[in-house]
């Protein structure tokens, strides 16, 4: 694919005005391109505020707006900043002094999730801290991997993120790109990952601790699955249950999937896949990367890290 | 966390991105928001290059580039402000 048409496809995929044979050509060359499949991930988030009919009308009126117009507003913007605004801020200086000595309101903290097993519960944790880092403070996997309102996760830094920040497009968007990566499946004898960029703990619970969840933390911002993998080899995702793949911020700890699940007699093992997202924009929407600049672990972003986990006999 | 107070996030979010990103276009120069117009209306590149008269369609495949790339930087940087201010 030359570099004119992929311009063209990207100019069209933001606007929808792509044909499906456009956009597969558009995807499968992503796939074997870095920086193309960095740049598509830049514009799902427009194409998806694009694809908004309130924005749409909304950006539709904007651009109906002659310029003409703006420049009066922009007169009278002038006005406002020579006259308006002191003003304004002399009021508003004078509301800061007089209340300096006003109790503070500070907002109780919103309760993200909370669990809590029965008293018969049996609860046997396998932690395989794959960094040996000390596992992080989980959360119950929401859709939206939101950090708890306080501490950061242990080991990863600042997990301040996700929901509040999620700001360029919607919270729970997945790319289209990462959609159709999952969707594609992963290999079964994928390279397995073993670095420390994706710990996770087995949990055991109920009576006869034969329910069962995952505590993952990433350091990337990226999208996870869960798999149940058979005796003869069968992929089944188990978590997300709708999506191919759900959003996790980086360095937080998640627990997954929402309940912990019975396993069936023939599962083998558990296969997590974290697909890191790669681009700027939507590394910051997810939260940022607690990857470091110092120590550009990953080299390949857009690479799945694939992990199994054993299921000993409980 | 409840579906209801997602919902009202993700709505929250959806009308700051929806207000960054008509500021941002109401930044940009005249032709860019033209073939903003033009993409909307749903025209294709040889479409838009016969009525902005361009003398090629690569012209117009640049000037779409740059245009997206400026308004993707205008998005940033008010999402980058969003968040100091937030601090």
């Amino acid at each position: 694919m030359t570099q004119g048409e992929v311009r063209k496809l990207l100019g069209g995929y933001a606007t929808n005005a792509l044909s499906a044979e456009e956009r597969r050509i558009l995807f499968q060359a992503a796939l074997e391109d870095q920086e193309l499949f960095n740049a598509l991930e830049n514009e799902d988030a427009l194409r998806e505020l694009l694809a908004d009919p309130v924005s749409r009308e909304q950006v539709r009126r904007e651009l109906a707006r002659p310029i003409e117009a703006k420049r009066s507003g922009f007169r009278f913007r002038r006005w406002v900043l020579a006259v308006a605004l002191p003003a304004a801020g002399a009021v508003i200086l004078i509301a800061v002094m007089d209340r300096a000595n006003a109790p503070r309101l500070i907002a109780p903290p919103v309760q993200i999730a909370s669990r809590q097993l029965g008293p018969q519960a049996k609860e046997r944790v396998e932690a395989k801290s794959l960094d040996r880092l000390p596992p992080a403070a989980p959360v119950a996997a929401p859709r939206l991997a939101a950090p708890p309102a306080s501490a950061p996760a242990a080991g990863f830094g600042s997990t301040r993120a996700t929901a509040a920040r999620l700001r360029l497009g919607g919270a729970t968007r997945i790319p289209d790109t990462i959609r159709q990566q999952f969707a594609s499946g992963f290999d079964l004898n994928a390279p397995l990952y073993q670095g420390p960029l994706v710990r996770y703990s087995l949990v055991r619970s109920g009576p006869a601790g034969d329910r069962i969840s995952v505590q993952v933390t990433s350091a990337m911002a990226g999208y996870l699955a869960l798999y149940e993998v058979d005796a003869a080899g069968n992929l089944k995702r188990i978590y997300p249950a709708s999506d191919p793949a759900s959003p996790v911020a980086a360095g937080l700890t998640v627990e997954i999937p929402d309940s912990p699940i019975k396993m069936a007699a023939t599962s083998q093992r558990l296969r997590l896949v974290v697909v890191p997202a790669n681009s700027p924009a939507v590394v910051d929407r997810l939260g940022g990367s607690a990857v470091n600049k110092e120590a550009p672990l990953f080299q390949a972003p857009a690479t799945p890290l694939v992990v199994d986990i054993p299921l000993a006999p409980n | 966390m409840p579906d209801g107070r997602i919902d009202a996030l993700t709505a929250l979010e959806q009308t700051e991105a929806r207000e960054r990103l008509i500021a941002a276009i109401s930044e940009m120069g005249e032709r860019c928001r033209k073939l903003l117009a033009l993409k909307l209306e749903g025209k294709s590149f040889a479409e838009m290059q016969a009525i902005v008269g361009a003398s090629s369609i690569n012209t117009i495949y640049t000037w779409d580039f740059r245009c997206r790339q400026e308004l993707m930087d205008r998005l940033r940087n008010r999402e980058r402000s969003a968040r100091e201010t937030d601090r």
